[in-house]
């Protein structure tokens, strides 16, 4: 098993808002490898991505981060301005779901990038910009030095994704955390780009962080899968056990509700009845028990601790018997 | 670049004769005429003074004769000011509402800028409540309240300052209109800033600016501020002109002699060619200035330069 980069032990991020403070994320612990690709899946208000701004100092001004995080051994938690500075974009860095908003349409992709450099590594704009090249060559941008001095606007959204891509890679990150990369580009170019972080992943030994709520982004890149739901981890497996041997229900909900091309056009998609929970007004016991086909007493009484199953497979879950047949899946 | 100005240009014409036109009649419309006073002249004399101004001929003739007239850039003699034309008027009043208005916003670019990136940069602390508290209070008191109290503090109470009069635009007498004209801009810019400022640090290009670990001057410096900017440039193209026809009420009161005046008395007196040498003036200033707010767009936003 590889060194261990990332460590999250209780992680968790708070909103203060009118109705009193509510908590986006419980209770997290998880850990990245060096140089693997940990998917992390969930709905929307999973807490999936407030994790990942959480532990970049991103998060909006009325939330905050209680916990440990430690990149190779040391707490970067909250840290202050100033050593958040050199720390992102340089030893991690983050690239967003919509490259059409993500980058600065008022400055020429070279200033964007270019500048990465010169603050991070105090090169020249000259330095920097042969620097660039290279880098938009290794997305496969060709004619890299002229598209320097374009605008954004200038860009289709597969080729700004790119950019974003070659612009947190410049200073080859020991973490790459990817938030909903693919989420706004066509199927084809979501298949490029997840091809080029792959291939990346190889080349450069860069751990990816995959944050998605599409299970087969999940299925084409990732080595391990973290579960999210109501704002804490339900089940975390590698993605083939998760895909052949799940043992949550929420799991196994998102599975079922993946539309199929083999079943008859007639069949209807599945889904998982109900909705999220209010994080406002947390249940007690499981955060998924009023949409639980499974549920008990217990569920609703207590919440069920993240337990280990053995081979590296834990879950949240009290209910012990059989899920559904699993057979399609496995 | 250049072929934008010039179809804008060429499109500013037919904009001006429509409004040349619309005024011309309309004023010919409203009941009474220059020579319509209280004191009713002798049928003779205003025979001899209507033929005089040829305000004896059809209203087309008279229409026609004024259009060659203002294409030579002539607006004609004054009704009212007797023995002055229209355009001696304009050129004697237009300097001092440039010098107050030019002062002015000025004035509030500096200020109120500042002040704006500032509250947002500290959204939800006191500096912000309190510029902001200030600035509605700008925005709201009126000016003919603003320029009387500070007639009475400055000048009357404390005797900084003049209380008014122009004296050749000595800078003493300046300070006070161009005070009382700057308030109410100061608090638009600023309240303005302020909100753009907010909005363009909640974007995405900021979120992701910041994950690139940049300092937080450089994302306020070389991120934010640029686009921050562009509500404030297609606000400004107005504001000049409101600023220089709004400057009527501070005219007034500080007693200086500006065009603010002739727009209000020449359209009490009938006088038609003052009225309409300063309409066209405003319409041309309007026109001129949204076309330099358009210009600015374009030198600012990358997006606009390509249309």
């Amino acid at each position: 098993m590889a060194a261990s980069l990332l460590e999250i032990r209780k992680l968790a991020v708070r909103f203060s808002t009118g109705d009193g403070p509510v908590y986006a994320v419980n209770d997290l612990d998880l850990e990245v490898r060096c140089g693997e690709v940990l998917g992390m899946v969930g709905e929307s208000g999973s807490g999936k991505s407030q994790t990942w701004l959480a532990i970049m100092g991103l998060l909006a001004k009325n939330g905050c981060a209680e916990g440990s995080v430690r990149l190779g051994g040391e707490e970067i938690l909250n840290l202050p301005q100033r050593a958040l500075t050199r720390l992102r974009g340089a030893r991690m860095a983050m690239i967003f779901q919509d490259p059409m908003t993500a980058m600065n349409p008022f400055l020429t992709v070279g200033r964007q990038m270019t500048e990465v450099l010169e603050w991070h590594r105090g090169m020249s704009r000259r330095e920097a910009r042969a620097r660039c090249i290279a880098a938009l060559e290794s997305v496969h941008i060709t004619d890299a030095a002229r598209r320097l001095s374009m605008y954004p606007h200038e860009f289709s959204g597969g080729m700004r994704q790119r950019v974003m891509i070659a612009t947190a890679l410049l200073t080859e990150p020991q973490l790459l955390i990817c938030d909903e990369p693919t989420t706004a580009l066509d199927v084809t170019v979501q298949a490029q780009i997840l091809a080029l972080l792959d291939e990346l992943r190889q080349r450069f030994g860069t751990a990816i962080v995959l944050v998605t709520h599409d299970l087969g982004v999940i299925a084409q890149l990732a080595d391990r899968v973290i579960v999210m739901y109501a704002g804490r981890q339900v089940e975390q497996a590698e993605v083939h056990t998760l895909y052949g041997a799940y043992r949550h229900p929420y799991t196994e909900g998102l599975l079922r509700s993946v539309p199929r091309l083999d079943q008859p056009r007639s069949a209807r998609l599945a889904t998982i009845p109900g909705r999220p929970p209010d994080l406002a007004r947390r249940p007690a016991g499981c955060p998924f028990e009023p949409r639980c086909a499974y549920a008990s007493e217990i569920c609703r009484r207590q919440m069920p601790p993240l337990v280990s199953l053995g081979d590296a497979h834990l879950r949240a879950c009290h209910h012990d018997g059989a899920l559904g047949p699993q057979e399609r899946e496995a | 670049m250049i072929r934008l100005v010039l179809r804008r240009v060429l499109a500013a014409i037919p904009t001006l004769l429509v409004i040349i036109t619309l005024s011309f009649f309309m004023l010919r419309a409203a009941p009474g005429g220059p020579f319509t006073e209280a004191r009713r002249l002798p049928p003779q004399v205003l025979a001899n003074l209507e033929r005089m101004y040829h305000l004896n001929e059809p209203v087309w003739e008279q229409y026609g004769r004024y259009l060659t007239h203002i294409l030579r850039g002539d607006f004609g003699p004054s009704y009212v000011y007797r023995s002055t034309t229209v355009n001696a008027l304009i050129e004697q009043g237009l300097p001092v509402d440039l010098t107050i208005g030019g002062l002015a916003l000025a004035l509030a670019l500096l200020i109120g800028m500042p002040l704006g990136i500032l509250a947002a940069l500290r959204q939800n602390t006191a500096w912000d409540y309190v510029s902001m508290a200030g600035a509605m209070a700008g925005i709201s008191v009126p000016t003919f309240v603003v320029a009387p109290l500070l007639i009475l503090l400055l000048a009357v109470k404390a005797h900084w300052l003049p209380a008014g009069s122009w004296s050749n635009g000595a800078p003493d007498h300046l300070v006070l209109p161009v005070l009382a004209l700057a308030l109410p801009l100061i608090a638009y810019v600023a309240r303005m800033m302020r909100g753009s400022m907010i909005e363009v640090l909640n974007s995405p290009y900021i979120r992701t600016a910041r994950a690139k670990g940049l300092p937080e001057r450089t994302v306020i410096l070389r991120h934010a501020l640029k686009p921050a900017l562009m509500p404030l440039i297609s606000f400004l193209g107005p504001a000049v002109v409101n600023t220089l026809t709004g400057s009527i009420v501070v005219e007034e009161i500080f007693g200086l002699p500006g065009i603010g005046r002739f727009f209000v008395d020449g359209a009490l007196n009938r006088d038609y060619t003052l009225v309409m040498g300063v309409t066209i003036l405003y319409a041309m200033l309007i026109i001129a200035f949204n076309l330099i707010a358009d210009l600015l767009y374009g030198v600012l936003d990358p997006r606009a330069r390509q249309q």
